[in-house]
């Protein structure tokens, strides 16, 4: 996988910072016995943390769609679409975009420790 | 009596501090379990039924029972007990209603030698009912100060004070039976701060984490001033065959069991899935080490925890001593929280509190989505001291904990927020004006009876069925777990170990007398309000009343549908639940007699609903199930069998949502089979009848809900 692009650091506190109730991402988290307890995302960290857990369910291109207008990463946001039209598994795609997303979020976070 | 009963049952009257007993006998029809306990409530409220709108009603009687297989080696089943009365948690009227829990208190209370405990009336003051087998006190809190104490504090309380502080190992005489000697401790089952504050969300907690959530059966203790029931026995349970029990219970193991030296799938959960399955197996694919485990069970430092006498120990204990023995939703509070020590830390609080989880789980994302919209915090519309600047924090969790469990500020000031967040989300909603447009939209998902959902009934048929004709979210996996090992193997990418077609062919092979069925378990859209469905419906809850209700076979291991250890993946329901039965009881049930025997339980609890008022217009879903499409997602997606084209195919239904006329449709159909009057949902004297129960007839008639 080509290493993403470092980001500005515009960009970078726009990942970092919450966004507002009108833009959040609604998903899941899934469980064969539990069943399906909503996950209201307001950050990019919180929609990484999604995709940590055993069994997310979220929208593909809903997420693609989000990072590409609500956060502007329009290179993550190819990124994710790539994944999307390559991988056929929905395990490995998850896979994959989690650690592309965890690649992000650890980018942003050494330019802005805070 | 060499049939797995104790032979009596306990019976309270906290008001004339009065202990009485009676014979289990005297109901032998109803089994045990929810049957034994709806026939007793049904005889000791059958005259004012009609005016209990709510749990909180002072002629509310509580019921916990055992079944004739508690105590004995039966797996996954043997450790449970089930819990029974009007509840304060259903909407808009509180509905006759049950929760259940496993751990050691059903054993121990066979061991007693009782069978269940019937509570009535309202204590003067607190107390709490200490039971050392045959000797059984009724105390007074105050002598232990066990009133204002926690879940887990007022259970080590007691366990000093009947058992004294030695170490584990060391003999006890509880002293109320000659020579009757043990190493347990007491079991307790106990509620916290919210059931003494009478919250709506509080529940019953015995050691650990063993749960009756739902109801609101924590706040029915609180109100009736009782803190606690002790349980020490000393004795045993007779079963009828003691090598018939073995030999079952052998040959599970060796048809239906997995082999660690032959794991038929390289998916550990679908390797394991069938009967025994030990917890410790399962683990978090994703983690990375500790720390980087979300919602799942730590995989290090553990040891596997069960229910007595079930094989499959599906919780743990750590060895830092946090999230013990919790195993599901109350886990599940935090998944944003800074660390997994929070989360488990917040689980033991949650348990602590002894607060219903999936409600504060729901209640939790309401109120924080309300922040984000503007709606809710200081000096908004709704005025909130809840802080939500460091949400994800142990001292976020804390704060939001107490305020729920106790109406209070954390400086012990009562608070109108507070007290909105210990009565749940749905009642919240209500107090602030937002109820209907929640609901509407979706933002509130409590889909029946002001209960959150779980399982979405525009994809998950029978659950949402199952739920609005009764009394509470089902909770019952049975067809969810067929369907959701087509659903892992999606996710993985791979073929179902087991196609479509033969899936289907298998499970109703097993739903009597509905097995002639070819459509019964077609989840397509053309199916979705038929008389298939409404049998499907019907078979459900039927095997449920009986087997898990009653028999109090555990729902997180039975049916046994698919197996893929089984020579032709059959599964052993049907052999198995039988079997086990017979060879303790010394009976002969068929399964299909045992279904028909959940048909009449079935029918006595809707009979109790009518008299409560329960009519065919209050059967019916919140407006989002019919307005807003069911999500679609990507990742995990659960898949349901779809026949089509002359096929059998999985396949997954986002989008859809219910119609109104359709849900209508599926009613008379349902009302139909079960014989009760279609327009109105009463039942029939002829039915009542017909199931041996024509005093439940007479009783609906002198209200004038007989259909
Ligand atoms: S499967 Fe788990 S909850 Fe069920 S009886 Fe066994 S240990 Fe208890």
């Amino acid at each position: 996988m080509t290493e993403l692009t470092e980001p500005d650091l515009a960009l970078a506190a726009r990942l970092l910072a919450d966004v507002p109730h009108h833009q959040r991402l609604v998903a899941h988290r899934k469980r064969q016995r539990w069943g399906s307890i909503p996950a209201y995302l307001y950050s990019f960290g919180e929609v990484v943390r999604l995709l940590q857990d055993k069994q997310p369910a979220l929208s593909w291109p809903a997420l693609e769609h989000w990072l590409r207008h609500a956060l502007r990463d329009v290179e993550l946001a190819d990124r994710v679409a790539e994944i999307m039209a390559q991988v056929s598994c929905e395990q490995g795609k998850t896979m994959q975009i989690r650690v592309l997303l965890e690649r992000r979020l650890s980018q942003c976070r050494a330019l802005a420790p805070s | 009596m060499n049939n797995g009963y104790a032979g009596q049952i306990l019976r309270i009257d906290l008001s004339e501090r009065q202990i009485t007993t009676f014979p289990t006998s005297r109901y032998a029809d109803w089994v045990g379990g929810h049957a034994l306990s709806a026939a007793i409530f049904f005889d000791l409220t059958r005259h004012v039924l009609h005016e209990m709108q709510d749990g909180y009603h002072p002629q509310n009687v509580l019921i916990l029972m055992t079944s004739p297989l508690t105590g004995t080696l039966v797996p996954a089943c043997a450790g449970r007990i089930e819990v029974t009365g009007i509840g304060v948690q259903s909407h808009p009227i509180g509905w006759f209603t049950r929760g259940n829990f496993g751990g050691r208190f059903a054993t121990m209370l066979k061991h007693a030698g009782w069978d269940g405990i019937v509570i009535e009336g309202t204590a003067a003051t607190p107390v709490w009912l200490d039971i050392r087998d045959q000797r059984v006190t009724l105390r007074e809190c105050q002598e232990l100060s066990l009133w204002g104490q926690d879940a887990w504090d007022s259970q080590l309380t007691i366990w000093d004070y009947v058992a004294g502080k030695q170490h584990y190992g060391r003999w006890i005489d509880p002293g109320g039976r000659v020579h009757g000697r043990t190493t347990q401790r007491p079991a307790v089952v106990t509620i916290g701060p919210s059931g003494e504050n009478v919250c709506r969300t509080a529940c019953l907690i015995h050691d650990a984490s063993n749960a009756s959530g739902q109801g609101g059966f924590g706040a029915i203790f609180g109100l009736k001033r009782l803190k606690a029931i002790s349980v020490i026995g000393t004795g045993g349970v007779a079963v009828h065959d003691p090598r018939a029990l073995l030999e079952a219970r052998l040959w599970l193991k060796e048809k239906y069991s997995f082999r660690l030296s032959d794991l038929k799938s390289t998916d550990i959960e679908l390797a394991v899935a069938s009967p025994p399955v030990p917890g410790v197996l399962y683990g978090n694919w994703l983690a990375k080490g500790p720390g980087d485990s979300f919602g799942d069970r730590p995989t290090e430092g553990q040891r596997p925890q069960a229910c007595v006498g079930c094989h499959a120990g599906c919780r743990a204990r750590y060895e830092s001593g946090l999230g013990n023995e919790a195993g599901c939703v109350e886990t599940m509070l935090c998944p944003d929280a800074d660390s997994l020590e929070v989360q488990r830390r917040a689980t033991d609080l949650l348990n602590r509190y002894a607060l219903n989880a999936w409600e504060m789980v729901f209640t939790l994302n309401y109120i924080r989505n309300l922040n984000k919209a503007g709606q809710l915090g200081p000096g908004c519309v709704i005025d909130s001291p809840l802080d939500f600047s460091d949400y994800g924090s142990l001292a976020f969790v804390e704060r939001l904990l107490h305020m729920a469990g106790t109406k209070c500020l954390p400086d012990g000031t009562p608070d109108p927020f507070a007290e909105a967040l210990s009565e749940g989300a749905y009642r919240a909603a209500a107090r602030w004006g937002r109820l209907e447009g929640d609901l509407r939209s979706g933002e509130l998902p409590y889909a029946h009876w002001g209960i959150p959902m779980h399982f979405d009934p525009r994809t998950e048929l029978e659950w949402g069925y199952g739920t609005i004709l009764g009394d509470r979210d089902i909770n019952e996996h049975d067809f969810q777990n067929v369907w959701a090992k087509a659903s892992f193997a999606d996710w993985r990418g791979r073929e179902p170990d087991v196609p479509a077609a033969d899936a289907v062919r298998i499970v109703r092979s097993k739903m009597p007398p509905f097995d002639d069925d070819p459509r019964i378990l077609d989840y397509g859209d053309h199916n979705m309000y038929t008389a298939h469905m409404a049998k499907l419906v019907a078979w459900h809850r039927y095997y449920t009343r009986f087997w898990k209700l009653t028999v109090q076979f555990c729902d997180w291991r039975w049916p046994d549908f698919i197996n893929i250890y089984a020579s032709d993946k059959t599964g052993c329901t049907g052999l198995a639940e039988p079997r086990f039965y017979n060879a303790v009881t010394g009976q002969n049930l068929s399964y299909s007699q045992s279904i028909e025997l959940g048909r009449r339980i079935w029918n006595l609890d809707h009979a109790i609903w009518t008299l409560q008022g329960r009519h065919r217009d209050h059967v019916r879903f919140a407006d989002y199930i019919y307005d807003v499409p069911a999500a679609s997602a990507n990742g995990y997606r659960e898949l349901f069998p779809v026949f089509e084209d002359g096929q059998w195919r999985y396949q997954t239904r986002f989008g859809r949502r219910l119609d109104r006329d359709g849900v209508e449709n599926f009613k008379t159909e349902f009302y139909r089979l079960q014989g009760w009057n279609e327009a109105t949902g009463y039942p029939k004297r002829d039915t009542l009848e017909e199931l041996e129960m024509p005093e439940v007839a007479d009783e609906l008639g002198r209200h004038g809900r007989l259909g």
